[in-house]
């Protein structure tokens, strides 16, 4: 009679001790993962019975561990190459008609033993030249480029690409050129090193490696040799940091540009390094407007909106200007929307069109004349004037006709001070990685914190205006949030608001575009 | 494993030196006795170098190793005339079970008045923990092992045993429950059992 109080095979399971075994292990899927933590807050018992399965396992621990046996290595090569040598032993016929079969074993065992008697040197040295590949398949992008060692230096110490690279890192949260990790791996031991690396690490290598394997013989012949001048260089490290930071960088670049950079003529590259390092952060600068997330975007609009009323309300003349642009879009049945569009446009002093005048804007950044005046507010220049609302063209600009256009004053320093307190935690963290870099490439009257800022109240305009067409979903905006735990714990009503509304300048919740 | 699928001794011995730990470890709990290890264990590796020309690149070493190993220990249990308890049972046996929840639960009880509060150390928990792991049955163990100390995840434990992933995810939380049953008592007693001290 069994009175076994052991589990047996086919003894059913209770579902919340598998449950919870599943979770332990790390075998649930991320919803039967969350639920099941949502019992372990709510459920005291729940959480013993995890602590009780966690206690027997910890204590696997106290297994003994075993080391290498050195004997039992031997007397297995030794048994593994009787495996092989017995063939020797086979009759004269068998062995004629098998001789070249026996030839080859014999080379084999005789290897095999030479192998096992301890030929380190050659093992260390079979075991090095792998590393040597795997190195080279860590980095093949870089090797891939050519051995233009010239270009690549003028790259190195070219302190604008350097500060680029910085700025590259900072708005596309990426390392340009990761440390490569295979240089520090044990010649011996070789695998487990590879075993213990974290699994994301791990996997680009295997990617690498597979990469590199991908091209002909040819071909990592080549890379090889360039491997091998990088190595033998002064400069070396350096040198390859260059180089796989500028094979991510080339990825951007016209093919024109490319040709240009890689020229023969210093300085036909010299000057493709300037435009392209120009080309590069003028994206930049559009994309930094990219980091802000809708919670940042509304508070800067929000904020643009203040100011709009504080300049209405100390200037007659605007607040008249800017009610006749009210009455005239109410009276052509226009959008009123357009009117704020407009003023909060002219308080940025934002008058760029794309090219092919289409409604947007900023976008024409794009193809200006690089960072530092596509940063640069447009005080100076003599504004376009808009057009008058009330007509087709109207609504999208005030105050064409009639009295003279008059500006509301642009953002002063003050207020963008004002501004910056404002911003969230992520927000502040981000102006700050984007700023601390630009001084060097920004004229010396722009402050690099005032025109990101800027930057990002022009974006938060163009998603304000009322043709705004957001990709974004509903779930995309709850995801974006910048607290996400206190959002949770926000009034479901709350949540919904801020998820499906928007407020406009009125302070009345309006919804979101539907996403393309 | 490639290099040694192309005959590299030398690669060979360097995969008996990575493994061979880890593979003894292996065969202590699941083979059918602690002192058959080494012997299971080198039994494994020659079986993989014979068997180096079928491995294919796609399968993963580790997992194809403890395939082997897994029907190693088990050929090892049939020829030990144990056949009995790992084909019928595969389980702890009832006076396997039995025993070594007695042997763990009720001694460290009554041992408690002849030795109080006294916590097993080092060699003296393992051999504890030895004892419990292997008064599970054949396949609890294997799985209990191969996801504690070779990391595999349940689909690769399935492989390994040839079994289905849910029938993995099963046997490893009766292993789990049952190591609990066994230890629980022993823990929460702090004592060590009079069997383990000699």
């Amino acid at each position: 009679m069994s009175d076994s109080v052991l589990l047996a095979d086919d003894h059913p399971v209770d579902p919340d001790d598998e449950l919870l075994v599943a979770y332990l292990d790390d075998e649930l899927d991320d919803e039967q993962r969350k639920a099941v933590e949502k019992r372990l807050v709510a459920e005291v018992e729940f959480q013993r019975r995890l602590q009780s399965l966690e206690t027997g396992w910890e204590w696997l621990n106290e297994l003994p561990n075993e080391s290498t046996n050195e004997k039992l290595v031997e007397s297995t090569i030794e048994l593994a190459v009787e495996d092989l040598v017995p063939r020797r032993k086979s009759k004269p016929s068998w062995l004629r008609q098998h001789w070249r079969s026996l030839t080859f074993a014999g080379v084999l065992a005789g290897s095999f033993i030479a192998g096992a008697a301890g030929t380190r040197v050659e093992k260390k040295l079979a075991l090095s030249r792998d590393l040597e590949e795997l190195a080279i398949a860590e980095n093949h992008e870089a090797y891939r480029l050519g051995n233009h060692f010239a270009f690549y230096r003028q790259l190195a110490y070219n302190e604008r690409w350097q500060v680029m690279i910085d700025a590259m890192e900072k708005i596309g949260r990426r390392e340009m050129a990761p440390p490569s990790v295979v240089p520090s791996l044990p010649v011996q031991n070789r695998d487990e090193a590879i075993q213990s690396l974290p699994t994301e690490t791990r996997e680009k290598l295997l990617g690498r490696w597979e990469a590199y394997n991908g091209y002909d013989e040819e071909t990592k012949n080549e890379m090889r040799q360039i491997a091998k001048d990088v190595r033998a260089a002064d400069d070396s490290e350096k040198l390859l940091r260059t180089m796989k930071a500028a094979s991510v960088w080339l990825e951007d670049l016209s093919e024109e540009v490319r040709d240009k950079l890689q020229s023969d003529d210093e300085q036909i590259r010299a000057t493709a390094i300037n435009d392209a390092i120009d080309f590069t952060l003028s994206n930049l600068a559009l994309d930094s407007g990219r980091l802000i997330n809708n919670q940042t975007s509304d508070q800067i609009y929000l904020w643009l909106q203040v100011l709009l009323e504080r300049r209405l309300e100390q200037d007659q003349d605007l607040q008249e200007m800017y009610q006749r642009s009210i009455d005239s879009a109410l009276q052509s049945g226009g959008q009123t929307e357009w009117v704020d569009y407009w003023f909060a446009r002219m308080i940025l002093r934002d008058f760029r069109r794309p090219p092919g005048g289409g409604p947007g804007f900023g976008g024409g950044m794009r193809f200006g004349p690089g960072f530092t005046s596509a940063m640069r507010p447009t005080e100076d220049r003599e504004a376009p004037a808009p057009p008058p609302p009330g007509t087709d063209d109207s609504t999208r600009d005030p105050g064409r006709r009639g009295p003279p256009m008059k500006f509301p004053p642009p953002i002063s320093d003050e207020e963008y001070a004002e501004l910056r307190q404002l911003l969230g935690a992520k927000a502040s963290a981000d102006l700050v990685a984007l700023t601390s870099l630009s001084s060097e490439l920004l004229d010396n009257d722009v402050d690099p914190i005032n025109a990101t800022l800027r930057i990002w109240a022009i974006e938060a305009v163009r998603r304000n205006s009322p043709v705004f067409d957001s990709d974004e979903t509903p779930l995309d905006r709850y995801r974006d949030r910048e607290n996400p735990d206190e959002f949770d714990l926000l009034p479901p009503e709350e949540i919904m608001n801020e998820v499906y509304l928007r407020p406009n300048r009125r302070g009345r919740l309006i919804g979101w575009p539907a996403p393309r | 494993m490639m290099r040694v699928r192309n005959d590299d001794a030398a690669a060979y011995e360097e995969l008996m030196r990575k493994y061979q730990p880890r593979l003894v470890r292996l065969m202590r709990t699941i083979g059918p006795r602690p002192d058959m290890a080494e012997d299971l264990a080198q039994d494994t590796f020659l079986r993989v170098w014979r068997a180096r020309h079928g491995y294919k690149p796609y399968a993963k070493f580790s997992t194809w190793l403890f395939t082997i190993a897994a029907n190693v220990a088990r050929n090892a249990a049939r020829s030990q005339g144990r056949r009995q308890e790992v084909n019928e049972v595969d389980a702890p046996t009832t006076s396997e079970g039995s025993q070594a929840v007695g042997i763990l639960a009720a001694t460290a009880l009554e041992a408690s008045g002849m030795m109080p509060n006294r916590l097993a150390e080092g060699t003296e928990r393992g051999a504890i923990v030895l004892q419990a792991v292997q008064s599970l049955g054949e396949r609890q163990r294997t799985a209990l092992m191969l996801s504690r100390f070779e990391n595999l995840s349940y689909s690769e434990i399935a492989e390994t045993m040839d079994l289905s992933t849910k029938a993995v995810k099963s046997l490893l939380s009766r292993a789990r429950v049952n190591l609990r049953e066994i230890l629980q008592p022993y823990i929460d007693a702090g004592v060590i059992p009079s069997e383990v001290q000699s």
